[in-house]
């Protein structure tokens, strides 16, 4: 095959989703040079925020939710803690609570998804999740039985599935019953047979050996595995509130992506589950750590392929996170309580969470009631200059090896970000027989 | 057995869910939510009629159709027709058009089309699936229906009420003619 791959390797993978969302891997290589190595893609957030101006600042966070239909509750959470802080809204505990709770019903669902859909294909050459669900539907049916229950726990708290309803600005309109929370803790206890069985089926699966080292950004807070507040942290070494967001992203335009690349002090960071899991091993639930250790994911780890593995320890993590807080919050009593009212109509907040991709960022100024100015900044966007920096790296060690797999490669690569496009419409195009 | 909307000949009493898709924040692609509130806005609503606005994770749409034995869904859909003209047909009866590499990049952006797929390949599907498909006019981002969407809006709720409306008698109770289908 080709010595003329040897000396000139042209790698154009189109992925045209919709109408305007894509993401397409352009590689070129002469002489045994990396000519050029893009991951090219249109970030729609950006024009969302467009939409956020001059609304009433109530409207921000169901707003945000339809940006995207996987990370919604993340986006309005998000939104909530840009509008709390800009407003002087302190939250309650058993608000925080349930915020935390919807967030792990995020993290699973979103997490399943991707390693079941996605990444099992590819890993049992079998291309994609459809031959799967006829060879082996009792594999599939485990994923959205998961799914479902993650589903199911998410609509109890945002009041409905995908899009929540019931959270807003400094509480909640609507709250689950004790029964409901109750009966999906049990749903979640249940689910450790499947959970087993994710973790048997990745077992027995190779992952691609490469390896590259980066800088590693995540939200960190005392003894907790953060997923909400906190603060900014780097395995570089270095930790930054989250208000000064704008010193870690850095963000630059680059030619080929209407999407701007993020850096802190390399020339690329990764956000998401590799470097959560990476700074916050320690906060770890003992069922997580013990599921790492089981498929030997350490806390060094620098294969970007196996951000998959982090996402099933997260699946764990994020379980047995939601068994505890309901634990706490049947404790309690859920009680009804009106959400906090602002202390001021005017000001300026910025909030963080960790969406499943990796940390998100939502800083608006708000004057008289109204959002004035918004800025969005999602874990895709702060991942796309690493993403292509190790697309560099793997096409550079692969000029001998054959074409396909080394698309193949690249296209896994990216697959593992789990790279979010979903933001563009969902209009079908139909035929009529 | 293979039923037509045009037919008329609905089979009564099935478990009924209805789902709005799409994004609102991108012009005409908020129809699916649109028409779901309107629904919801209509005094003769069918009590054991699930509606809901399913907004864009169309996985998730269908794992909510699981268990229904019909469902009906209204999304923005690219026919050829004029913008605003709609159609209500049998899943059976349209092909969606193939996606250029459609499994490269994320399922999470899988749309319909896929979601569908995979719900056949598991047998888990309602057995009747129809969709009420609109030509959009535009899509850009931006909030609220063109003038062609949003005369769809209450031609659709009209139609799907008194294609719902055929199976209930006058007490309101699910006709039972076919109760063991």
């Amino acid at each position: 095959m080709a010595a003329s791959h040897r000396q000139r390797l042209e790698i154009d993978v189109h992925h045209i989703t919709r109408v305007e969302g894509h993401g397409n891997i352009v590689v070129n290589t002469q002489n045994g040079k990396v000519i050029k190595c893009e991951l090219q893609i249109v970030e729609a957030p950006r024009f969302f925020e467009a939409i956020l101006r001059n609304q009433p600042y109530q409207n921000a966070s169901h707003l945000s939710s339809r940006i995207c239909g996987i990370c919604a509750v993340t986006h309005a959470t998000t939104s909530l803690r840009a509008t709390e802080i800009a407003l002087g809204i302190e939250p309650t505990e058993q608000t925080v609570l349930l915020r935390k709770l919807n967030l792990c019903a995020e993290m699973i669902d979103s997490h399943i998804l991707h390693v079941y859909m996605l990444v099992a294909p590819d890993l049992l050459g079998i291309g994609s999740v459809f031959p799967l669900a006829k060879s082996a539907p009792e594999v599939v049916h485990r994923a959205l039985r998961m799914k479902k229950v993650a589903g199911d726990l998410s609509a109890a708290i945002g009041g409905r599935h995908t899009h929540p309803i019931a959270m807003t600005v400094g509480g909640f309109t609507h709250l689950p019953t004790n029964g409901e929370l109750s009966s999906i803790g049990e749903r979640l206890e249940g689910m450790s047979k499947d959970l087993e069985e994710t973790v048997n089926l990745f077992k027995d699966l190779s992952f691609p050996t490469f390896e590259r080292e980066t800088e590693y950004i995540a939200l960190q807070a005392d003894n907790e595995y953060c997923l909400l507040d906190g603060h900014i942290s780097s395995s570089d070494g270095g930790t930054w509130p989250i208000e000064r967001y704008q010193d870690v992203t850095n963000e630059m335009m680059v030619d080929h992506s209407t999407a701007k690349h993020a850096q802190n002090l390399r020339s690329s960071y990764m956000v998401g589950a590799l470097s959560r899991f990476r700074l916050n091993y320690k906060d770890l639930h003992p069922e997580a750590k013990s599921v790492a250790q089981e498929l030997d994911l350490s806390p060094d780890c620098i294969n970007p392929y196996k951000i998959t593995i982090a996402q099933i320890v997260e699946i764990v993590q994020c379980a047995e996170e939601a068994i505890s807080i309901i634990e706490q919050l049947l404790e309690n009593g859920l009680y009804p309580e009106d959400p906090v009212s602002p202390s001021r109509l005017s000001g300026e907040g910025v909030g963080a969470c960790e969406a499943p991709r990796g940390t998100l960022y939502h800083h608006y100024v708000i004057e008289d009631g109204l959002i004035v100015d918004a800025n969005c900044i999602t874990p895709t966007a702060q991942n796309l200059a690493n993403i292509e920096a190790d697309m560099k790296e793997l096409v550079a060690s692969r000029m001998d090896q054959p074409l396909d797999e080394t698309r193949l490669a690249l296209e896994m690569l990216v697959r593992a970000y789990d790279p979010c496009i979903s933001c563009s419409t969902h209009m079908l195009d139909i035929r009529f027989i | 057995m293979s039923l037509k909307v045009e037919s008329n000949t609905i089979n009564l009493n099935m478990k009924t869910i209805v789902l709005g898709l799409g994004n609102p924040l991108r012009h005409d692609d908020g129809i699916g939510a649109t028409v779901v509130e309107a629904l919801r806005q209509s005094p003769s609503l069918p009590e054991n009629l699930t509606i809901i606005d399913a907004g864009t994770s169309d996985l998730q749409a269908l794992l909510l159709m699981q268990g229904y034995q019909r469902a009906f869904l209204i999304d923005a859909a690219d026919f050829g027709g004029t913008p605003g003209e709609w159609r209500c047909v049998s899943i059976r009866d349209i092909s969606f058009i193939p996606e250029v590499l459609p499994h490269y990049g994320s399922f999470h952006n899988a749309g319909l089309r896929d979601a569908i797929a995979l719900g056949e390949a598991l047998e888990i599907l309602p057995k009747e699936i129809f969709i009420y498909a609109v030509q959009p006019e535009d899509l850009q981002i931006s909030i609220g229906l063109s003038e062609s969407n949003s005369a769809a809006v209450q031609e659709i709720t009209k139609d799907l009420l008194e294609r719902l409306g055929r199976e209930l008698d006058k007490d309101g109770n699910p006709d039972d003619m076919d109760e063991e289908e």
